[in-house]
């Protein structure tokens, strides 16, 4: 008694309470567009994807007037199919996947009304629980409980991923960390004299009064642009594990190191200068660095082509309250440790590296056997910028103001400019 | 009737039964979709303002060269592979069979190695408008159209339809630039599928004007009283909404909380340093901020208890959210403390559209009749009208029906010049409240009734009529003000006035009966 009350409350007299014109509209318009897309006329796709999503809608306006009718559901469900069944299947993937979603939905609408309003019920709270149940799985960090890992993979994946529900909510957490940043050196062809043309870009960037602005130094507004590019960096920062031995990489970086004039970084420990991206983020890292080389042209001499694009991921160290109490600017260059991430060709590709091994006079316990290095020592590395160690006698304050900054990340980019980074 | 008690009590004691009356209860209430409406309406705001802010950028984020390219994404959304874990206790990785065919070793290339053999599945499973239609010109009449249906949603039209509509334009954004999105998406995201189970556009919405007007109109046509429709029906889907965003919004709280409690910072009650201190994030442009962090840097007392105390207020607040949320007691301490919380990230960290997001989710767990006080406290105007009608033209009556439709808090009363008139003459008794106003204010009309204009009564009974009603009315009742904006503009009035003329009539005596007695104000009027 109480439940058929509450479905009476449900019932408001509405504007139009005629299903039937908006379906005719529908079922016409989608086999019109079938019929049409099977014809595949030159130049009517912009016509048949009006007509389709003129069905789709009037469908909806029906299923909207009567959404308790399970022959209203049940149309609006042949709607979605034919709809997606329109054209040639290789096109438009992704639609046709909404539009067999959206028939799947309609078409279980269809049976559930059909029942009482105690089975609807039912139904609901099945689907809650399979809801939330989902957003449970994305929450407890998949990757670390096999049980929470493998429900997520073979029952939940498809639902949270179509619907964007695989957040795992861990906000700030377990700490907040320090921010990473895409420092892109774009090499373009060089001049005549065999001096090099380059480019700085870095996204995002922030100037010296903290104002935050675009490669070109117009503001980047609105603010949220800017976050976006923040989290834009951030998708290059998922880590993997090193798939080469890593004494290995430790000695050829240390060799190559030497060799060049670039060391180790002299405050962090060897083993967490090397940061390797996950596969995800080195794909992406590839599409930054082609949008960067099609985007980018010189400022001087706009017609000369990339010849390559040095990407890094700098990491922007949270600034200690000590420091900023002895007055380091939170943008000190020291604070920046910036990961070379490759060089990269104006379509993406990672530039072939290729060395005798006998340059660097090492000797590799995995690959005892190669004449070559085919990958370059420096690679996933942090190249340093910082500040000579400070003297036993030397106070904090004097060093701070009389130590010079040495930024290896110019060196290791070829840079000689004049001006500093970041 | 003791059978009927026995059974109740028996039901009472078992919990199964209580359990399946109290999930029942919880969730398929019906509740007053105010709050639902309300949300939405912000909900609507940020989402557009978000997506509006996509235009500036709309190649660099969504086109076919954009940083995560069509190229990269169509690779990630066919080919990206997913592999399940072992059931067994060997979970080193599959030898790779030598047998493999040139697809799979052309897959082991680009994957960086992963066995096609092993995969559970391939690719996923999202979608975007922005996929396929590529062309940048084609590009922006799309973005404008869905900015479009954007706004029809925030203002609440067709809401049942652009509510839907508007989760799938976003998806696209999401789906698209998947590189780009942080929290706020997430939030964004969460809203916009619950508000498209949600009747949210039964409350606080232009469908629910139209509803308002169509009603008044039916009603008033057919001589009825005008219906009451100052708060809409209470339904079980708004009910079922807000519980959706309830529960979820806690589940967020809780595991926020617990995952930081993995942090070392947490326990160190330095984490919040670290978000405050965040050049890229915090609001270090801003010289006072500046001075703020120097200031507390400077005295390590003031520092550490700064600290210590936001860390705990945090983790308090994302843990306990969830159990005392419930409680009528602490509901509104930790309403309050969440939107602390929110404030201070929007403050210091620049996460204004998370902020606003989640804000706008707490808005579930005000109670209904604060949210109706409040509304009213910011949109009932002062003054109290009277409209005068003529129920025989429809003109008037469509007229009245508009103002009905618009005066959502009852501050102009309905008033058929029409009845009265019929009344006096027939002698009738009145049936509705309405008429027996009509009966009791007016004097039957010397000349003919049907030439009248509508006109618009003050409490002092003044009155108006052409363009001085509409700019009073559009004055007086709040939810208009943007339109009576218009008729600040100068020149407008002296327009409008000479397109439609009126008058105003200061408050002159009346018949008005008293009792059955003429007042003693008319009577000398009448007399002279």
């Amino acid at each position: 008694m109480v439940g058929n009350n509450r479905e009476m409350i449900e019932e408001e007299p509405g504007f139009f309470t005629n299903p039937w014109p908006a379906m005719g509209i529908a079922l016409g318009a989608s086999f019109v567009a079938l019929g049409l897309g099977k014809l595949d006329l030159h130049g009517t796709g912009v016509i048949v994807l009006l007509i389709v999503a003129t069905g789709l809608v009037a469908a909806g306006v029906a299923v909207v007037i009567q959404p308790r009718s399970s022959i209203v559901l049940g149309l609006a469900a042949v709607v979605a199919f034919v709809a997606s069944m329109v054209g040639n299947e290789s096109e438009w993937d992704s639609g046709r996947l909404v539009l067999r979603v959206l028939c799947a939905v309609a078409a279980v609408s269809a049976i559930v009304v059909f029942f009482s309003p105690r089975v609807r019920r039912a139904v609901f709270s099945v689907i809650i629980l399979l809801h939330f149940g989902g957003i449970l799985t994305a929450v407890s960090s998949p990757s670390n409980s096999w049980l929470a890992y493998n429900v997520w993979v073979y029952l939940y994946k498809p639902y949270l991923q179509f619907m964007y529900l695989n957040n795992a909510y861990h906000f700030y957490a377990p700490e907040p960390g320090p921010t990473p940043l895409l420092w892109f050196c774009i090499e373009y062809e060089p001049n005549a004299d065999g001096t090099r043309n380059l480019r700085w870009v870095k996204v995002p960037y922030l100037d010296m009064d903290f104002d935050r602005l675009r490669p070109d130094e117009t503001p980047l507004w609105p603010n949220l642009e800017y976050t976006r590019r923040l989290s834009l960096a951030e998708s290059t920062n998922y880590q993997a594990e090193p798939r080469i031995n890593f004494n290995d990489l430790f000695a050829l970086r240390q060799a190559a190191g030497e060799q060049l004039g670039i060391p180790f970084h002299s405050d962090v420990y060897p083993h967490l200068q090397y940061r390797e991206p996950n596969d995800g983020a080195k794909i992406n890292i590839q599409s930054y660095a082609r949008h960067v080389a099609s985007t980018f042209r010189h400022q001087t001499k706009p017609e000369l082509e990339v010849t390559g694009v040095k990407v890094y991921r700098a990491i922007h160290n949270i600034i200690s309250a000590e420091l900023l109490n002895a007055g380091v600017d939170p943008r000190d260059p020291a604070l920046y440790h910036p990961f070379y991430m490759g060089e990269f060709d104006k379509n993406g590709k990672m530039k072939r590296y290729s060395r005798p091994l006998q340059t660097f006079k090492v000797i590799l316990s995995s690959l005892p056997e190669l004449g070559t290095i085919d990958r370059d020592p420096f690679l996933y590395w942090i190249i340093p910028i910082e500040r000579p160690p400070r003297r036993r006698d030397q106070d904090f304050k004097t060093w701070l103001k009389e130590s010079k900054i040495t930024n290896y990340v110019k060196k290791h980019a070829g840079d000689i400019s004049e001006e500093d980074l970041p | 009737m003791k059978l009927a008690s026995a059974n109740y009590q028996e039901a009472a004691a078992n919990p199964v039964s209580r359990l399946l009356q109290g999930w029942s209860r919880f969730w398929f209430t019906p509740a007053d979709p105010t709050a639902i409406g309300l949300i939405r309406i912000f909900c609507g705001i940020v989402t557009l303002y978000v997506h509006l802010a996509y235009t500036v950028d709309l190649q660099e984020l969504m086109g076919r060269n954009a940083w995560l390219d069509l190229a990269t994404v169509n690779k990630f959304r066919q080919e990206v592979p997913w592999l399940g874990r072992t059931t067994d206790w060997d979970e080193r990785p599959k030898e790779i069979p030598k047998d493999l065919t040139d697809d799979e070793r052309r897959y082991m290339e680009e994957w960086y190695g992963v066995n096609p053999r092993t995969l559970t599945s391939k690719g996923l499973p999202v979608w975007s408008i922005w996929f396929h239609v590529t062309d940048p010109p084609q590009m922006a009449v799309v973005h404008g159209i869905i900015l479009f249906i954007m706004f029809l949603f925030t203002i609440g039209f067709c809401t049942r339809i652009t509510s839907v509509l508007t989760w799938m334009g976003a998806m696209c954004y999401i789906h698209r630039a998947q590189t780009t999105l942080f929290g706020m998406d997430t939030m964004m995201n969460l809203l916009l599928i619950y508000l498209m189970i949600a009747p949210a556009g039964a409350a606080l919405s232009v469908d629910r004007l139209i509803k308002r007007y169509w009603s008044t109109w039916k009603a008033l046509r057919a001589r009825r009283q005008a219906p009451d429709l100052s708060v809409p029906l209470p339904k079980v889907s708004a009910n079922v909404t807000l519980k959706l965003i309830q529960i979820n919004l806690c589940l967020i709280y809780l595991t926020s909380g617990l995952s930081k409690l993995e942090g070392k910072a947490w326990w160190m009650g330095t984490a919040i340093w670290g978000t405050m201190a965040n050049a890229e994030f915090s609001p270090m442009h801003i010289p006072l901020f500046r001075n703020f962090l120097q200031m507390l840097c400077s005295n390590r007392w003031a520092w550490e208890i700064f600290m210590t105390g936001g860390t705990v207020f945090t983790l308090v607040t994302e843990i306990g959210f969830i159990f005392l949320i419930w409680s009528r007691r602490w509901r509104w301490i930790f309403l309050t403390m969440a939107v602390l919380l929110h404030t201070g990230i929007a403050l210091f960290m620049g996460l204004n559209t998370f902020s606003l997001f989640m804000l706008t989710m707490l808005i579930s767990f005000v109670p209904i009749a604060t949210i109706h006080q409040v509304l009213q406290a910011l949109n009932r105007g002062t003054r109290q009208l009277r409209l005068e009608y003529n129920g025989r033209l429809e003109r008037q009556v469509r007229a009245a029906a508009l103002v009905h439709a618009f005066d959502a808090f009852s501050q102009v009363e309905l008033v058929d010049r029409s009845a009265g008139w019929r009344n006096s003459v027939d002698g009738e008794t009145p049936l509705s409240p309405q008429k027996i106003q009509a009966v009791k204010t007016f004097r039957p009309e010397r000349e003919s009734d049907d030439t009248q204009p509508l006109r618009l009564f003050e409490e002092t009974e003044e009155s108006r009529s052409g363009y001085s009603l509409f700019e009073r009315l559009v004055r007086s009742l709040r939810i208009l003000w943007p339109v009576a904006a218009i008729t600040w503009i100068p020149g407008v009035a002296m327009l409008a006035k000479r397109r439609f003329p009126g008058e105003i009539n200061a408050a002159v005596p009346v018949d008005r009966l008293e009792n059955g007695k003429p007042l003693a104000k008319a009577a000398k009027a009448l007399r002279k």
